[in-house]
């Protein structure tokens, strides 16, 4: 078995393979990230051949860890990096239970967070990605977490990734070609290309934020926007996070505490420049 | 058969939040979280006060909310009642 | 670690995770986590003196089981209201019933499915009553009901169409193709009643059926968590007097006196569980074999010893099926796949 150590915000990882190529490929993308506190990692997520023979015929890679779903299918072994950012996914979505998860990408400016929920194709991440390189910090990608006992939220930078059209836009605009992985194509999610945060967003990875705004972005339609009521803000926060239930009674507080307290938006956007331009608006007005 | 008596304990062991005309609830006993529709909170509200049976509380809750007691009413009244029951905020009996 | 022999010691004696390395601290929360004993071992560990990232994760372990707890005793209550109106008061099983009479063995642990155990007469009329709760056939098919009703111990598992919950209805504790038959009347007969409506097995009996868990479960599979439940059932119960004779008794009584000796052997080399020497009986060299398939995880979390393990599992069907049953078992099952 080959691993990993590295700390994402509160998750301490220890990564494992059965080939050491996907390790080093992980290494060099999560370069510069901390090493766990104390040197324990306390969450193992890994991957190894379905079967044993799997290992050199015809190498398939299956998702595994602490916490495990039942049906995962297997990957191609060129998709491995894939598999194991969803096996370091997996871990957090089915076993945190500090922290509130939230489906959502979020950025900060000013010690205030945007939160932008979304489902796969909203843009979501790469309205985050693109915020973070002029001059928003990135929080999350795809686990937004709120702290149980502040309400803050918590950053999780973990590797971004793009996917799709998403990944010229990146490679346009990020200048070091070393914060990029390789490039994974005809994945079950597309094209895909993971992009590392920039050093301050990994540098401030312990600093929190205090949540301003939820914007609900979708792309691909002509610009618009419109209110998202307090009961549909309730639903869409709750339904999209897989530890809402499991928290209990302090997870609706928080969840209460977020629907009455922070505005918010859904808007659509025809392309990335002007879904900038309609997320900076919102903040102008909102006062990030 | 008898007639089945509903009751509950609600607003007991629940939290409870309006929210857009409706009411939500956090129910500890079972962690979950309902939105809460009108005639619910009103059906709850009457039984929490008094256990009773389908019929009679037709009749309590058109009071209530001015209706006018006819079959539809009943018929909305015993299906909610079927609904709250399976959640486990009604319980039969 | 090469395997889990350090998360049974440290179950048994808290104290022996002190000298652990950071590296240590990870296979063992792994392999807790793999044998879902991480709840339990973040309660037997509560008052150690952690390193700190070991102490935040036992603790979002306690949390955990906690939800877990409470889900359970929900499905307890749900599954009373469905069967209390025709005067049917269900027998909790395993973790429903420890988290229901709060035993020691509930400490932490992880509550699966609902399991109850009701009179075979009365088992249709269940049945009915549950459909109409809103349960559901996970496995609606043709041959998997016909296998369940005519040769398992149990209803076809259930699962709720709303809550995702699922329950296992049981009329005995082994199926009806095991060649031991355990007395499903005496079962019941001597159960407890916990609360209105709900019942539980009596200490005897609770220790017999996790001994026939553990070996009628196929391949082990969570066996340790099973053998952990004896660890705390009988530090509990072999304090009341008497207790080794009525337990020698009833797993006479339920043709299962081999089991339990096998199972008091296991906890007592694993878990140094006290227990009655002559039930317990001399160690057999298969003990350990048993221990090995126990133990089998390597610091990963991963099972090991595949061999061994599959030998488990054919042994299991053996166990509980004649061989032409077993031959068409497994031939329509490979065709379902």
């Amino acid at each position: 078995m080959h691993g990993f150590d590295v700390r994402v915000g509160p998750i301490s990882y220890r990564i494992g393979s059965a080939w050491a190529a996907p390790i080093a490929v992980l290494r060099r993308l999560y370069a510069g990230y901390p090493a766990p506190a104390d040197g324990i990692a306390t969450v193992t997520a890994r991957i190894g051949p379905p079967r044993p023979w799997r290992r050199w015929i015809r190498p398939q890679v299956a998702i595994e860890g602490d916490h495990n779903l039942p049906d995962t299918v297997p990957m191609a072994f060129g998709h491995a990096l894939l598999a194991i950012e969803m096996a370091m996914n997996m871990q957090v979505a089915l076993g945190e239970c500090r922290h509130l998860l939230i489906h959502a990408s979020a950025v900060e400016r000013g010690g205030k967070a945007l939160i932008m929920p979304g489902d796969s194709g909203s843009g979501k991440s790469t309205l985050a990605a693109l915020l973070a390189e002029r001059g928003w910090r990135l929080l999350a990608d795809e686990f937004v977490m709120i702290d149980l006992a502040t309400g803050r939220l918590i950053p999780f930078p973990r590797a971004i990734s793009l996917k799709n059209s998403a990944i010229a836009e990146a490679e346009a605009r990020v200048a070091d070609p070393a914060r990029f992985g390789p490039h994974l194509s005809a994945t079950p999610k597309g094209e895909l290309r993971h992009l590392r945060p920039n050093a301050e967003a990994i540098a401030r990875m312990d600093e929190p934020a205090e949540p301003a705004l939820i914007l609900f972005p979708s792309y691909g339609f002509e610009p618009a926007s419109d209110g998202v009521s307090r009961s549909e803000l309730f639903m869409r926060l709750t339904e999209g996070s897989t530890n809402y239930i499991a928290l209990g009674e302090p997870a609706f507080d928080h969840v209460l505490r977020i629907v009455e307290t922070i505005p918010a938006a859904r808007f659509a956007y025809p392309d990335t420049d002007s879904g900038i331009a309609i997320v900076e608006q919102f903040c102008a007005e909102a006062g990030l | 058969m008898t007639t089945p008596t509903y009751r509950t304990d609600f607003p007991q062991h629940c939290r409870t939040h309006p929210i857009d005309g409706m009411t939500l609830v956090f129910h500890r006993p079972s962690g979950a979280t309902h939105f809460l529709d009108s005639p619910l909170p009103q059906m709850l509200a009457l039984l929490a006060a008094k256990p009773m049976d389908a019929a009679r509380l037709t009749t309590s809750l058109c009071a209530t909310l001015g209706l006018p007691e006819d079959a539809e009413a009943r018929a909305v009244v015993e299906a909610r009642l079927t609904d709250l029951a399976g959640i486990g905020l009604v319980e039969v009996g | 670690m090469k395997d889990a022999r350090a998360l049974a010691t440290a179950l048994a004696d808290p104290v022996s995770t002190l000298g652990l390395a950071p590296d240590g601290w990870t296979s063992l929360l792994a392999i807790a986590r793999a044998e879902r004993l991480d709840g339990s071992l973040a309660y037997r560990l509560a008052d150690m003196p952690l390193p700190a990232p070991v102490a935040r994760a036992l603790e979002d372990a306690r949390a955990q089981a906690e939800f877990g707890r409470t889900q359970a005793l929900w499905e307890v209550e749900m599954a009373r209201r469905a069967l209390a109106p025709l005067g049917i008061a269900p027998i909790l099983l395993k973790g429903s019933a420890f988290a229901f009479a709060g035993l020691p063995a509930a400490i932490g642990r992880v509550v699966g499915d609902l399991d109850i155990l009701l009179p075979r007469e009365r088992l249709d009329e269940a049945e009915a009553a549950l459909l109409a709760a809103g349960f559901e056939w996970a496995k609606d098919d043709d041959y998997s009901q016909a296998y369940y009703r005519r040769w398992m111990h149990e209803l076809p598992p259930l699962v709720h169409r709303d809550r995702g919950s699922m329950i296992d209805v049981h009329h005995s504790i082994l199926p009806l193709t095991a060649r031991r038959r355990p007395d499903a009347a005496a079962l019941i007969e001597d159960s407890v009643e916990v609360a209105p409506g709900l019942r539980i097995l009596s200490p005897a009996d609770m220790i017999v059926h996790a001994a026939t868990h553990l070996f009628a479960d196929g391949d082990l599979a969570g066996g340790l968590r099973n053998l952990w439940d004896v660890d705390r059932l009988l530090r509990l119960f072999a304090a009341a007097p008497g207790f080794w004779a009525r337990l020698d008794a009833r797993a006479r009584r339920h043709q299962m006196i081999e089991p339990v000796a096998l199972a008091l052997r296991l906890a007592d080399r694993l878990f140094a569980t006290p227990v009655e020497p002559r039930l317990a009986g001399h160690d057999r060299m298969r003990d350990t074999l048993f221990v090995r398939r126990l133990l089998a995880r390597d610091g990963w979390g991963r099972s090991i010893r595949p061999f061994n393990r599959l030998g488990f599992y054919v042994r299991s069907h053996w166990m509980r099926m004649p061989p032409l049953m077993l031959a068409r078992h497994l031939w329509i099952k490979a065709r379902a796949k």
